[in-house]
């Protein structure tokens, strides 16, 4: 009784009798493009270019997040707009309240799975900055059969509508056969169900061969992530075989070729100090279906975090200047990683389950890790930690971020390890951003 | 004011339901489009 009334008293002073009252959205972003002002908001993500005349009066109204807004000083086109548009919101609405309602809504979805099927954790390459294969390759550790059956049985069971299967490492195409193997177990189990399947493969390419490409392709893998750190002295010095050999004449032949099979998408890691060109890999990849993106290459395993702060920062200037500021910047994102989805979880190569990616080369901390062969694969105990993660909460250091609603919180991982986001945009950039979707 | 790009109905338009999506074309990634260190 007592939080209610407390509720009532604190929302009571807004309402005003007989009227509406609105507050100004927390997520209003105003900005000038070619003398012109915009209106944008991070929820909605419209954009209102503003009249001449209102240019003030919105300047002096818009910016001042959650005040009480006196609808009379604007005509009642300009109102509607503005409501419409989520420039304004009643003003009991609480508008991250609602985005945290919408992410657990996206959470507990029983419509979508996504697994993640680590074929092995061997890999041929030694990059300079992975943290994965520090131990060299080892015999036993490939996905077994056991483990592929209990995969395609869960496929098979799930009434979910939609199904992801990403082949991950390692590098999963040491295995090839095992890769076919689960691909096709898996399209056999998914079956005539309605909605979709899609295989996503994550290989560093050297091995994405013609053969191995068409039979990846014909078992329902439609697309690969590759990986090249630039030009091929950068590549071949950051990325080379175990033994120390190059690697990256032989990835562009096998992109290439691989385009005509699946569609391909090249990672390239941006780290300072690196001349990345990425003007010389599009010219490279110039008349082949193959989708350039530039990511920051992470030292947190090294307990360098601080360079990952600097190439976030090298990354984002960059796209600025290469005006690689794209759509997703400004979309609303509320779904967040997939790791603090109950749908989802990645298999390890015999069985055991672990919920974000970065777990895949973390020891357990001594706690039992459950397996694909447990009864609930789902038990809430066990993900507990993961489900109830949020940016959403008032103690969340994102909670008064402006861009929070287009960001999501980015990393579940990084925040509960490190206390706090390594967030990817600035907010010049995010500007920048939404004013590359003005087209004036 | 003018409209120059119109408001997403979120409940109805933006696919709630799917945390591994990508917006972008990049289906291996998790939404977040932070891929653990550099792999692949």
């Amino acid at each position: 009784m007592h939080v209610i009334s407390g509720m009532i008293e604190r929302i009571r002073p807004m309402v005003t009798k007989g009227k509406e009252t609105y507050k100004v959205s927390k997520y209003n972003w105003l900005v000038v493009k070619n003398d012109k002002l915009y209106v944008f908001n991070g929820i909605t993500t419209a954009i209102v270019k503003v009249d001449k005349k209102h240019c003030e009066i919105m300047k002096k109204c818009l910016c001042k997040a959650e005040e009480i807004i006196d609808l009379e000083l604007f005509p009642a086109e300009i109102v509607q707009t503005m409501k419409l548009c989520g420039f304004i919101v009643e003003a009991a609405f609480n508008e991250v309240e609602y985005l945290g309602v919408l992410s657990n809504v996206s959470r507990y979805n029983s419509d979508i799975r996504s697994i993640t099927a680590v074929i092995t954790t061997n890999c041929n390459f030694g990059c300079s900055y992975c943290f994965q294969n520090k131990e060299g390759i080892q015999v036993r550790n490939v996905m077994s059969s056991r483990v592929i059956d209990e995969i395609a049985r869960h496929v098979e069971e799930t009434k979910a509508k939609r199904m992801n299967l990403c082949l991950f490492g390692g590098e999963p195409l040491l295995y090839p056969e095992t890769c076919v193997e689960l691909c096709s177990k898996v399209k056999n189990a998914w079956g005539e169900k309605p909605g979709r399947l899609s295989m996503p493969l994550v290989t560093n390419g050297y091995f994405l061969t013609k053969n191995i490409a068409i039979g990846l392709s014909e078992v329902g893998v439609s697309v690969a992530q590759i990986t090249l750190d630039g030009n091929s002295d950068v590549h071949n010095l950051r990325r080379p075989l175990l033994d120390g050999g190059s690697t990256f004449d032989v990835i562009v032949e096998n992109a290439k070729i691989a385009s005509e099979y699946m569609n391909i998408v090249v990672r390239v890691n941006i780290d300072k100090g690196y001349d990345y060109r990425l003007n010389k890999l599009d010219e490279e990849f110039n008349g082949y279906k193959v989708i350039i993106r530039p990511a920051v290459t992470r030292y947190e395993h090294c307990n360098q975090p601080e360079r990952t702060s600097e190439n976030i920062s090298i990354l984002d200037t960059m796209r600025e200047s290469i005006g690689e500021l794209k759509m997703e910047d400004v979309q609303l994102k509320i779904a967040g990683c997939s790791a603090v989805s109950l749908g989802m979880f990645t298999v390890m190569p015999d069985g055991e389950l672990v919920r974000c990616w970065n777990e895949i080369d973390r020891k357990s901390s001594g706690e039992r890790r459950s397996t694909l062969f447990d009864e609930n694969i789902y038990a809430i105990k066990n993900i507990y930690k993961w489900l109830s993660w949020g940016p959403y909460s008032i103690e969340s250091p994102c909670y008064s971020c402006k861009m929070l609603p287009n960001c999501g919180g980015l990393c579940p991982d990084d925040m509960m390890r490190k206390g706090k986001p390594y967030c990817h945009v600035r907010a010049e950039t995010f500007e920048q951003a939404i004013k590359n979707q003005i087209k004036d | 004011m003018e409209i120059v790009k119109n408001p997403v109905n979120i409940e109805v338009e933006v696919e709630l339901a799917d945390p591994s999506s990508c917006d972008c074309y990049k289906p291996a990634y998790p939404q977040c489009g932070c891929i653990p260190e550099a792999h692949g």
